[in-house]
């Protein structure tokens, strides 16, 4: 299968803190690959380093060409990414956002075409937010916005699609139905998927292979199941958890309540 | 196949009616209305005189002066100045996604105050056009390359090195003219601003200057609404950011620093214009670009009016104005769309 993303030895220093520390990846195209982690693994600035929003040491290649070779334009064109915490522009309608996407297809003076148009409606379309076109991006809730931010990114056309928590604002139901249709996106316009996703259990019933980060690096990849133990999750979350193997490969990941049982009160609480 | 609901923002046919003939309307007053003693009838009859047909014959050679020489190059001159501060003004709160960016905002103010006060204490009175002209465009550049290199590619670092810079030569201007207390009137009135009455010398000094930028800012328009995610994500989105933020930025800087030239510092423009566009119109850059020109164009064209009749014949200055009209009018617009909101 071809090669859509290789990272090698990527490293970034943010502020003199080393935040992600010599990753390698190899993401072959049409595949679903989830990063997991902890807060603070690492995952948001791996991915804002593949498109070229912080610097980094080591290469990242995209269907075979290094980033660096590439201009900001044909980066753009190759990868799009949903970003953890957008940018709402205020009084932006929902229509001049999603049309935002087909920017790298615009070069700088130029203005949509009825192809253009198409797509950011099929944007919107695939995330059933069609209604919201004459909407203002900043009235709408979470929940839409997320999907709004979504079809930005699927009318971008992009062969990579990056995700950086896709699923942090919308209810149970949503965050199935977002990660079912990015799936079938995958697998009917051969999109290549990459998403930062916290929920374990989400990622293991959609990604079909999972990276999981702590400190920066890669501690763990492969096949969800073997990725999602209960002694990786304890050893890199501090958490405790049951892993129930539904019999596919695929997991799911329960927190169970561990009764806390503090070592030594603290002597303020003592006096309340 | 179903029409495509999705399409870009764009200037309402109502919109564009209400600015060209607001525009127009402001640009007729300006030439017939005055304190000379012309018929605005005889005036209307003598701008059209080149059409066969037409003839104003009781139209005396003073009058067809005031008409031609003086009124309609103030008129001209003040629609150019009004449109050049308003699309710098735009420009400038999308560029830095700052709605109270004004096209002052870098230090081209401060930089032509200084350049003004220059000339005039050296008794160089023909070269106070040409010195504040080149004190703007030092001050934006030095805000510019100080900010840059303070905080590499961020906005934020470039506005704040604008507020030094300002700061800076704000103090060198105030210097200068307590050390020359008999210039000190004039340096005054030519800070408060005003359209001069020289012919059409400044119009042509500041048309060129207007074309260029007006083209690049309105060419680059869509680009200010990428701008509008923020540079990081503009930047996933293709654009070029720093590149794109300098070519804005120089445009806006060049047309303010001319207008600034010929007619001192006229402010509120380039604020209010671009906000009362936003408010009415939508807040795409598509169309508060372009509205934003022609609405402050006929925006400075009227408040100039105002400013040579109210106290007729003696003159108000044109930035009181500004602000004494447009202050009451922006906040009942505020008022009534924030009605329609709710």
């Amino acid at each position: 299968m071809n090669q859509m993303l290789l990272l090698e030895s990527v490293s970034v220093e943010l502020g003199g803190s080393s935040i992600v520390k010599g990753v390698d990846l190899d993401v072959p195209a049409g595949g679903f690959v989830g990063i997991v982690g902890p807060n603070g693994a690492g995952k948001t600035t791996l991915l804002r380093a593949v498109v070229g929003g912080v610097p980094f040491g080591g290469d990242v290649g995209v269907s075979g060409q290094s980033v660096r070779s590439m201009s900001r334009n044909q980066l753009a064109r190759a990868v799009a990414l949903v970003p953890q915490r957008p940018v709402i522009p205020p009084g932006m309608a929902v229509s001049d956002y999603v049309l935002l996407g087909r920017s790298p297809h615009l070069g700088l003076l130029g203005s949509e075409t009825r192809r253009d148009l198409e797509a950011a409606e099929a944007g919107l379309r695939s995330l059933e937010v069609e209604g919201l076109a004459d909407r203002e991006v900043g009235s709408l809730s979470g929940g839409e916005i997320q999907r709004v931010v979504m079809a930005r990114a699927l009318a971008q056309g992009s062969p990579l699609l990056l995700l950086d928590e896709p699923t942090s604002s919308l209810d149970v139901g949503h965050a199935q139905r977002v990660l079912a249709l990015v799936d079938s996106m995958r697998r009917s316009c051969g999109l290549t998927v990459v998403a930062a996703i916290h929920d374990l259990t989400l990622a293991a019933q959609f990604c079909d292979r999972l990276v999981m980060m702590a400190g920066g690096s890669v501690v763990a990849e492969g096949r969800p199941v073997t990725v999602l133990t209960e002694s990786s999750i304890r050893a890199h979350y501090g958490a405790t958890v049951r892993v129930l193997d539904d019999g596919d490969g695929r997991v799911v990941v329960i927190p169970s309540r561990e009764e806390y049982a503090p070592t030594e009160l603290d002597p303020a609480m003592e006096q309340i | 196949m179903a029409v495509a609901s999705v399409a870009p923002s764009r200037i309402r046919p109502l919109h564009a009616v209400a600015g060209v003939s607001t525009l127009i309307a402001a640009g007729a007053a300006g030439v017939l209305i005055g304190p000379a003693g012309l018929p605005a009838g005889t005036a209307l009859l003598a701008l059209f005189e080149w059409i066969p047909g037409i003839s104003a014959p009781d139209i005396s050679s003073a009058h067809q002066s005031i008409l031609f020489s003086w009124r309609l190059p103030r008129v001209a001159l003040g629609a150019l100045v009004g449109a050049c501060l308003a699309m710098s003004g735009a420009a400038y709160q999308g560029v830095f996604r700052n709605p109270l960016a004004d096209p002052y905002l870098l230090g081209a103010a401060a930089g032509a105050g200084l350049g003004a006060t220059v000339a005039i204490v050296s008794g160089l009175r023909g070269l106070i056009a040409i010195s504040a002209f080149i004190g703007a465009l030092i001050a934006v550049a030095l805000a510019y390359g100080l900010g840059r290199a303070a905080g590499g590619r961020s906005g934020a670092a470039i506005i704040l090195a604008g507020v030094a810079v300002a700061a800076f030569l704000t103090a060198a201007q105030t210097y200068l003219q307590q050390r020359n207390t008999d210039t000190l009137r004039e340096v005054y009135v030519w800070i408060l601003g005003r359209l001069s009455t020289n012919g059409w010398g400044d119009v042509l000094t500041l048309l060129p200057y207007a074309v260029i930028s007006g083209v690049v800012i309105f060419a680059l328009r869509r680009n200010l609404d990428v701008l509008a995610v923020g540079d990081e994500e503009a930047g996933t989105l293709g654009l070029p950011v720093a590149r794109i933020r300098l070519l804005l930025v120089v445009a806006a800087t060049l047309a303010t620093s001319a207008a600034v030239a010929v007619s001192g510092l006229i402010g509120f423009v380039g604020i209010i214009v671009p906000h009362l566009v936003r408010l009415v119109a939508g807040s795409s850059y598509r169309v508060v670009v372009p509205l934003s020109m022609v609405f402050g164009a006929a925006f400075l064209v009227l408040t100039d009016l105002g400013a040579r009749t109210v106290l007729s014949p003696a003159e108000l200055p044109i930035g009181v104005v500004t602000a004494f009209l447009g202050a009451p009018f922006f906040l009942l617009v505020l008022r009534r769309s924030r009605r329609a909101v709710q």
